[in-house]
């Protein structure tokens, strides 16, 4: 008989066996020499939604971001473009291809000397902070024009803040609702 | 006459079967009764209830927002499972084509549609989305298996390969349970235990325990397909661990109380108590096979009537094609099982639904035509334990008696898997030979 | 006569109990489990406690209603990487790394990767600060070592965006946001991962280029 008690129980140890070897090889001090591969990125807010080709969206998750500004650049231009068909400028005086260029390689630029923000209109892109409207920002930048007034119902997404106040201290981000 | 005397050695060897304990009982009521209380499902039950709840409120206040409802959709779907209230499906699939119909293109959006409509069993509609889904490109990883799943499902192993290969990923949970799937199908049943070994551990590394519970109640079908009651047994204890609310695994236990113990008593009692806080149709073809093990037509004919009643319901559409199938085809409307497997075949073009044309035309008195198709379809194409016990019954009539010899020596390998009715009757076959 | 009557009935049994084969389907494929390691936010600002201090954050597995918050988990699988670049190319001079490990989150570095770009290694040397995941509907647990502060688990989601309408807007079924607008992550949870280092520990540039990645053991 094939489903013999024996073998029924040896079989079974054995997959206990190899359960608790699984977790042997995880210790939690010092770190195991494993590899890890990466699957998915960010810099900037917002920006593989609004930009990258949703055939594209695998690719710019896993390219390096000193890649990305070769490999997107255009692609992202040609974005701008087709959201926009009146771009000329916006408010930072960016033209198409300037201004996708600096998006295109999606990092988050912090400064270590001063005011960390998305931008507060003086400070532009010198981190991000968690009550700023960057998404506001990315709009008016995108559909805004050189003074800001183009397209006013494409400006500003009218939710300017957060549902919950943040915190003072660590860990900064309010409890979970 | 030789019908008769069929009917009489399998009627003896069941009879025998009925009164020859087996060796030992392997469910143990003391290990599993604390998973038979309706309280488990309905803790689960409440929660899926309450983010319903909060998901619906938010839809209410922003009508149309599409992340709400795909959100619902999710929860819907889940909550079919959790209830086997179909209508729930049904709520999820039209909140889905909203979604697509006035944001077409979303990935996610027409991998939830796949989903549906994989566990509606209708598999070309399937095959449309998730195409869809992989020509937009996007998150192409989930898209190919959802496709090898689809390919599969129709019986394109090759295509099922392929599509694995490219996106091969021993990393990948999601992965290796495909894996499973593929080995299983080429007929690799230890090559596949070995992947959804190894998909069990990749959960517990990862510390999801629906994903463990998922991988272990799995695993478990798979151990009683070997032959390993005893080891199926305790990984289902194990699942049920991780998830009190597991039906499968409850299902399992009832099925090893039945066709391993022979405790028919304790498998109705399990299976009713499925019945009473999960109604699935699925439950009395179970008691009906029970019933005829147990010799009492009567209420293996309630239970069988029973279950084409709720399967025959529009609400299930394709989902219980293949059991409607087969008990036609024995109830004396092999005609209509007939319809039933062309439709099946078109949307499953699988050796499996081929099998069922087979037997349908083999029991409509076309033995000629049942064995056609058997050849062309089915033999060396599945290595099910079902569709070897037919080709093998199929084979003995046409008497082609080595080939039928070999597929009920196979068939017979899985008693366990096909019940003790079953391999009663393969033996009572064999016997003959 | 009766001898035939007896086998008519055993073949009419046997006409109805033939064949059925009922055995447990193999249930649907699980929904996707490589969600887990869906980066939904990044931020990068100075401490609002100490101006010497950088903060990170990195959120995941978004869209939280709050019973679902209570069983979400970090994958134990899957690396949050903070890069930081202080020499204006765009590739990382520094990481910090966090894995998740038995219900602890285990943060490494900053330290000089043995390997830029997609394939990590825990650069392991300087040791780990350790914190405990706070649970849902627990005060924030906040381990500390070298400078530094660490958190992990479930907090309110800080984004806030009427995305909804955006992507009406881009589909072409609306001309304009609405006024107000309606937050779509309003009362939404994420898992977070905040980390709090000295900026001494960055470098000495003045701008850094920074960003987060995901990655699954392999």
């Amino acid at each position: 008989m094939k489903n013999s008690l024996k073998t029924g129980i040896l079989a079974f140890m054995a997959i206990a066996i190899a359960f608790t070897s699984c977790n042997d090889d995880d210790p939690i001090a010092p770190a195991d020499n494993s590899r890890y591969m990466q699957e998915d990125q960010m810099g900037r807010p917002a920006i593989n939604t609004v930009f990258v080709d949703a055939a594209e969206k695998d690719k710019f998750n896993t390219t390096t971001p000193s890649q990305q500004g070769p490999s997107f650049a255009d692609k992202f231009q040609s974005k701008l473009l087709a959201l926009n068909p009146g771009y000329t400028n916006n408010a930072l005086g960016l033209d198409a291809e300037t201004f996708t260029g600096i998006l295109a390689t999606d990092v988050l630029t912090v400064s270590t000397e001063g005011k960390t923000t998305f931008f507060d209109g003086t400070n532009v892109l010198t981190g991000r902070a968690l009550a700023d409207d960057v998404i506001s920002v990315e709009l008016l930048l995108i559909f805004g024009g050189p003074e800001g007034a183009a397209n006013p119902g494409l400006t500003d997404d009218n939710v300017d803040a957060n549902d919950k106040a943040f915190l003072n201290v660590f860990p900064y981000l309010a409890t979970p609702h | 006459m030789k019908n008769t005397v069929f009917i009489l050695v399998s009627a003896l060897i069941i009879m025998a079967s009925v009164f020859i304990a087996p060796q030992y009982q392997v469910a143990q009521k003391t290990s599993y009764e604390h998973y038979l209380s309706p309280d488990h499902l309905r803790k689960s039950r409440q929660e899926l209830a309450s983010r319903i709840a909060f998901w619906e409120q938010k839809l209410q206040a922003a009508p149309g927002n599409f992340v709400y409802q795909k959100k619902l959709a999710g929860l819907y779907a889940a909550g079919f499972k959790l209830t086997g209230d179909i209508t729930q499906l049904h709520r999820s699939d039209s909140l889905l084509l909203a979604v697509n119909a006035r944001l077409p293109g979303r990935v996610g959006v027409l991998q939830s549609l796949t989903a549906n409509a994989i566990t509606r069993h209708a598999f070309r509609e399937a095959e449309g989305y998730i195409r869809k889904a992989c020509d937009i490109g996007e998150d192409r990883f989930t898209s190919s298996l959802m496709l090898a799943d689809v390919a599969l499902e129709r019986g394109n192993l090759l295509e099922a390969s392929l599509l694995l290969d490219g996106i091969a990923s021993g990393s990948h949970f999601d992965y290796l349970i495909r894996e499973v799937k593929l080995h299983d199908q080429s007929d690799e049943l230890d090559k596949a235990v070995r992947s959804m070994e190894k998909a069990a551990g990749l959960a517990r590394a990862s510390g999801t325990s629906s994903a463990i519970n998922w991988a272990l109640s799995n695993l478990a079908d798979m151990y009683g397909h070997q032959g390993k009651v005893k080891k199926a047994y305790e990984t289902y204890l194990q699942a049920l661990r991780l998830d009190p609310a597991d039906l499968h695994s409850l299902r399992g236990i009832a099925w090893i109380a039945f066709s391993h113990d022979r405790n028919t008593e304790e498998a109705k009692r399990i299976v009713r108590f499925l019945q009473s806080i999960h109604p699935m149709p699925d439950y009395d073809l179970f008691l009906a096979e029970i019933a005829a093990y147990e010799q009492d037509t009567a209420t293996e004919r309630m239970h069988k009537e029973q279950f084409l009643r709720k399967a025959s319901a529009q609400a299930y559409g394709n989902m219980y094609k293949s059991y409607v199938c087969q008990l036609k085809s024995e109830g004396g409307e092999a005609a209509e099982a007939l319809e039933i497997a062309a439709e099946e075949i078109g949307e499953r073009p699988h050796p499996m639904s081929y099998h069922l044309l087979a037997w349908a035309a083999f029991r409509h008195g076309s033995p000629q035509r049942a064995l056609d198709i058997l050849e062309q379809h089915v033999i060396g194409q599945t290595g099910e334990p079902e569709a070897l016990y037919h080709a093998g019954v199929i084979l003995k009539e046409a008497g082609r008696k080595e080939a039928a010899r070999a597929h009920l020596l196979a068939a017979r390998e899985a008693s366990f898997e096909l019940g003790p009715v079953v391999a009663a009757e393969i033996q009572g076959h064999l016997e003959q030979l | 006569m009766k001898k035939k009557n007896l086998l008519l009935t055993a073949l009419a049994l046997f006409a109805t109990a033939a064949g059925i084969v009922w055995a447990a389907d193999h249930i649907d494929a699980p929904a996707v489990t490589s969600t887990t390691s869906d980066i939904t936010d990044y931020y990068a600002f100075q401490s609002p406690e100490n101006p010497e201090n950088m903060v990170f954050v990195a959120n995941l597995q978004g869209l939280l209603d709050p019973a679902a918050t209570a069983s979400a988990k970090f994958d134990e699988q899957v690396m949050i990487e903070f890069n930081i670049d202080n020499t204006g190319d765009a590739v990382e001079d520094l990481v910090i790394q966090a894995i998740f490990q038995d219900g602890k989150i285990l943060a490494y570095g900053p330290a000089v990767p043995s390997e830029t770009g997609l394939v990590s290694r825990i650069e392991s040397e300087g040791g780990a600060v350790e914190a405990e995941i706070t649970a849902y509907n627990e005060s924030a647990i906040v381990g500390s070592g070298k400078g530094m502060k660490v958190f992990a688990g479930p907090r309110d989601d800080p984004f806030f965006f009427d995305f909804a309408r955006y992507s009406d807007i881009i589909a072409g079924n609306a001309a304009s946001f609405n006024n107000p607008g309606s937050d779509t992550f309003a009362g939404t949870n994420v898992l977070s991962v905040v980390i709090e280092v000295p900026k001494s520990m960055l470098g000495n540039a003045a701008t850094l280029n920074t960003w987060v990645e995901s990655k699954r053991k392999i």
